[in-house]
């Protein structure tokens, strides 16, 4: 635990003191505070627009550092050969992997807690606040971008940052319509097409089922079972994307 | 005590081109590194060298074959423990300072906070860091770097010491430094094994060489039995020598040099130095001098390598 600790705490330090990631920010405050001027020309819609669109922003701009950094999170480190002073090291590869996922898990957890403030500060100034379902919605992003994340770095370790990022921009696109593959298949005659669009289905998650934002912003109730079935899912698959990161990074040669 | 490292029948090979054919670097190599010696790894480039020093860290896995560090296998966390690596050029978190980075490092293996700290300063003054501890390393010159990562070699207190290049790309000073380093650390009983292209750093540091050709060891053992056993010169210093004398000791095919009384001449067979002393002394001439000399590295090396 302490390897994976220190490689974790390592990765949130060269996150943080990366520059590309506050321009992120930088765009995403504004955005969350453009969404104040959006609810002002609205009907007494105000705190709902703010809400959606703040909610909006931060799983929007949160995506885009995980593909980001995460998308080179460990190719960097082949390609600068960093790998080698720490692999020689009493480094186990998956403790490897595992830091480098906890420490951009870390930098994530930030990055949604910054924009959940500066939103939480547009939501006083309209005199509303955060309630529990608004506090699960943010949790709810986290867990999805921790899934794509796991998806990220298993890219890193086996392909360049720019396919590594196509691929899993791909991967987040999907994840959010795959309901929609759903519909396609009973339009789909040939057996093969059929099968093809079934096995994308299965392998790939719904991302869908992370976004509660229209339940919070229209104060509807939650489904908890179904909350409670898509965090352990989304446990389940990043495992399961960690364990392929491992095992393609152990088979590799330095 | 187990060897520090063991190397048995080891094969590697390597994917390439565009037809993925296999090409194997390291063709059954076996090899031996007593605890306490400062071992140089020499061979020409594409040799396997790198190869073989990054089998022994466990950044490459064998095809075929045994590596062991003190008895645990290369790869290991038991092995990782008790080794310290220097990779040629070696790359740092450009973001972070040496405190930093020797802190990371040390992080990995056990022990308090404060005895790492400790440790990390002891390195920053053993290393000369200490004036630039908060100094980002993007801003490093390349024997800064090397100073760090010796530094971060030695962050475990391991028992062996495997460098890679150490002395590449270094002027003087820095190459000075580095070597006190290597023989500070031997001193304090730990095993170095280095592989270099700098001859005269071997020759200076080292108890031992093996010597890589084309993915197998062709020679190995101490510089002595290397390189002066293959000697068959010798150089002998005279004074007190006329010009006659000169000329009758030049007589039977000898090409020598005669400076005012001193007289310098050299001979490759052995049987003719005892004549050669007598032939002095009768003609009233003094010996100063009867020295074999030793072939250096370099025309070792080009020697083994060039047959």
């Amino acid at each position: 635990m302490r390897v994976i600790w220190n490689i974790g705490a390592n990765t949130f330090r060269e996150a943080i003191r990366n520059r590309v990631l506050y321009i992120i920010l930088v765009f995403a405050f504004f955005f969350i505070l453009g969404s104040r001027f959006l609810g002002s020309i609205s009907v007494g819609q105000d705190v709902k627009i703010i809400k959606d669109m703040g909610l909006a922003g931060i799983s929007l701009f949160a995506v885009l550092v995980a593909i980001f950094v995460g998308t080179s999170i460990v190719y960097q480190e082949i390609e600068r050969r960093t790998i080698y002073t720490i692999l020689s090291k009493p480094v186990r590869r998956r403790e490897f992997v595992i830091g480098k996922y906890l420490g951009l898990c870390m930098t994530l957890a930030t990055v949604v807690a910054a924009m959940t403030v500066v939103l939480g500060l547009q939501l006083w100034l309209v005199g509303a606040g955060f309630d529990l379902s608004f506090l699960v919605a943010i949790s709810l992003t986290l867990a999805e971008l921790f899934v794509i994340t796991s998806v990220a770095v298993l890219f890193s370790t086996v392909a360049s940052p720019l396919l590594s990022a196509v691929f899993t921009f791909c991967f987040y696109i999907i994840g959010h319509t795959i309901r929609n593959i759903l519909g396609l298949l009973q339009f789909v005659d040939s057996d093969i097409v059929r099968r093809f669009l079934s096995g994308i289905y299965f392998v790939l998650p719904n991302l869908d089922n992370f976004n509660v934002h229209r339940e919070v912003v229209h104060g509807l109730p939650l489904a908890w079972p179904a909350i409670g079935y898509s965090l352990g899912y989304g446990v389940a698959y990043s495992a399961l994307m960690l364990t392929l990161a491992a095992l393609a990074l152990g088979k590799r040669d330095f | 005590m187990d060897d520090a490292i063991v190397l048995k029948g080891l094969r590697k090979s390597f994917r390439t081109g565009v037809r993925m054919e296999p090409k194997e670097v390291l063709q059954g190599l076996d090899l031996r590194v007593r605890p306490g010696s400062i071992f140089g790894f020499l061979g020409p480039n594409g040799a396997g060298k790198t190869t073989t020093i990054k089998t022994v860290v466990g950044l490459v896995r064998p095809t075929a074959g045994q590596v062991t560090v003190f008895g645990h296998p290369a790869g290991t966390a038991k092995a990782a423990e008790l080794l310290g690596f220097l990779p040629e050029n070696p790359y740092f978190y450009e973001y972070l300072n040496p405190a930093e980075t020797l802190n990371f490092y040390g992080g990995f293996f056990a022990g308090s906070r404060a005895e790492r700290r400790e440790l990390v300063e002891e390195l920053l003054d053993k290393f000369d860091l200490q004036t630039v501890r908060n100094q980002r390393i993007k801003t490093f010159s390349k024997g800064m770097r090397q100073r760090l990562g010796m530094a971060q070699a030695l962050v475990g207190r391991p028992q062996l010491l495997v460098l890679d290049e150490p002395m590449s790309g270094l002027d003087p000073i820095g190459r000075h430094r580095i070597k006190e380093a290597i023989r500070d650390a031997a001193e304090r009983g730990i095993t170095v094994f280095f592989s270099s292209h700098i001859l005269a750093d071997v020759e200076d540091l080292c108890s031992e060489v093996g010597l890589l050709l084309s993915g197998q060891l062709a020679k190995i053992g101490s510089l002595e039995e290397l390189l002066v056993n293959q000697s068959q010169t010798y150089l002998l210093q005279f004074d007190r020598v006329t010009r006659d004398t000169a000329r009758s000791l030049q007589s039977g095919g000898l090409k020598g040099k005669l400076s005012g009384e001193r007289f310098l001449v050299r001979t490759e067979d052995p049987d003719e130095v005892g004549p050669l002393l007598d032939q002095v002394r009768q003609a009233g001439g003094r010996i100063l001098a009867v020295q074999p000399l030793r072939e250096t590295l370099e025309e070792y090396f080009v020697r083994q390598a060039g047959s």
